[in-house]
């Protein structure tokens, strides 16, 4: 009997925040933590504004934060937190409210919230009631999630101030919990993408205050993913005896394949009986162009693409809404492949290719190796888990 | 019947840098009555430029010509369509 291995799923985190009026800090804090096998956000909320509530909302983030880069379970973490949390004899509030989620890759999501707005979870793009369990941990009120998420699913979590926006000016009351999640649920299903989802809704609240925020105000979106693999291979294998070896691995490795280099599609083609499509409409003096093959997502030519592949990744910084348009040729499509990915892995060929110890050609071109590794160096920049391996 | 010519361009590194992308435009700007009767294909490389020939190379009806250059490549075509017509 086959069994099914579930896709492992990773969390992308994008928050924005607005001061209040006049102030120069934000009272609100947001801390993410990854590790290997889950994601965790934490997001505080400190008493009042300004330098103080900063301070505030920073310490709770931070012991959050550290505890759970630590490895400490959720619970004991929150209890840690809680205990330290001195309460404001005044106003019997705690001095910083905070929301903390957890996305294990399997898709386990165990939410806990202090004194925040609810968060807004949105399954299969529709905003899904959760019922939370009501704990008192020494005199506090907490609420506990735990829900199942899948790829596409989004979290949000907010402090009050996104939901007061808009209080004695625009609307009388604020914009309150229900209007911002069924907005939230509707701008999700418009961008299906937590980045433009969060801008938006930040720039209402914003104008909901016509300018003038009353309050510190911070959104956090969470979405989540499949993690995304991709599978390099480049340059022949050193000993032609191998050839076989490496392209059947290459051709069960799981994730988008890619096939940088000639002489390596040949090698591919030769061993899998597949053809190599190229189109003639794609040909400029500027790359060579690229081909298809079945099971192969990309094929290209390989150092001159390589190179221009890091020209790409190092100029745009890791944003990639900075890389030149996906379909521009060769290298721009990699460098998209590569940005998408979380894990990479290269398989090098060590076989050299005559032609490029020619003293005619510029040197930029003189070894695929040395381009692989610099690429690499990219992406393990950008936080990116990649494997690399000689043949 | 009319065999068509068949001319594969290789568009490798090496070939590409010694101008491929300049032969295709010459194939693309052939008279509709010369185009009709070849089919074009691209290659990513021959692994001939390893030393045996010098790029840019084509392969015309399996036979390979390096050091391509436009004119001899129009050149060939038209002496080649003439015959087949
Ligand atoms: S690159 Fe053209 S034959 Fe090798």
């Amino acid at each position: 009997m086959s069994e099914r291995i579930a896709d492992r799923l990773k969390a992308d985190v994008y928050f924005k925040q607005w001061n209040k009026i006049g102030e120069e800090l934000c009272g609100d804090t947001v801390k993410v933590v990854k590790n290997h096998s889950s994601c965790s956000v934490v997001l505080s909320d400190g008493l009042g504004s300004g330098v103080k509530a900063n301070i505030l909302s920073t310490l709770t983030a931070e012991i959050i934060s550290t505890m759970l880069k630590e490895g400490a379970p959720l619970f004991d973490t929150v209890e840690t937190v809680i205990k330290t949390l001195p309460i404001d004899e005044e106003r019997k509030i705690a001095y910083s409210t905070f929301t903390i989620i957890q996305v294990h890759d399997n898709g386990q999501a165990y939410l806990v919230n202090y004194d925040n707005p609810s968060p807004v979870i949105i399954k299969n793009l529709v905003a899904s009631e959760q019922e939370p369990e009501e704990k008192t941990m020494l005199g506090r009120r907490l609420l506990i999630y735990h829900f199942q998420l899948g790829a596409d699913d989004f979290v949000y979590l907010m402090s009050d101030g996104v939901l007061y926006a808009g209080l004695g000016k625009l609307l009388n009351l604020g914009w309150g919990h229900e209007h911002a999640r069924s907005y939230l649920e509707k701008i999700t299903r418009k961008h299906k993408k937590v980045k433009p989802v969060v801008d938006n809704v930040m720039d209402l609240v914003y104008s909901y205050y016509g300018g003038e925020c009353g309050d510190d105000a911070t959104l956090v979106g969470i979405q989540v993913k499949k993690i995304q693999k991709v599978v390099i291979f480049t340059g022949p294998p050193l000993d032609p005896r191998d050839d076989e070896k490496v392209v059947k691995k290459f051709m069960k490795m799981k994730g988008t394949r890619v096939i940088c280099g000639g002489t390596t599609s040949n090698i591919v083609s030769r061993i899998t009986g597949n053809t190599v499509e190229i189109d003639i409409q794609k040909v400029n003096s500027d790359l060579p162009p690229v081909g298809k093959m079945k099971d192969v997502d990309l094929v290209t030519e390989g150092v001159l693409t390589l190179t221009r592949t890091f020209e790409y990744l190092k100029k745009c910084g890791g944003d990639e809404e900075l890389l030149p348009p996906k379909n521009l040729n060769g290298a721009s499509q990699l460098a998209h492949i590569l940005m998408d990915a979380d894990e990479c892995h290269f398989i090098v060929g060590r076989r050299l290719n005559p032609f490029y110890q020619n003293p005619n050609l510029p040197s930029s071109i003189s070894i695929r190796k040395n381009m692989v590794e610099r690429i690499v160096e990219l992406l393990k920049q950008m936080g990116k888990r990649v494997g690399i391996e000689y043949v | 019947m009319d065999e068509k010519i068949t001319v594969e361009v290789c568009v490798g590194t090496s070939c590409h840098l010694m101008g491929s992308s300049v032969l295709i435009s010459t194939l693309e700007e052939l008279s509709a009555d010369i185009a009709r009767k070849i089919k074009t294909k691209l290659s990513l490389c021959f692994e001939v430029c390893h030393g045996d020939k010098n790029p840019p190379v084509v392969r015309i009806n399996g036979d390979f010509y390096d050091e391509m250059t436009p004119d001899r490549l129009r050149e060939l075509l038209l002496k080649m369509a003439g015959e087949t017509s």
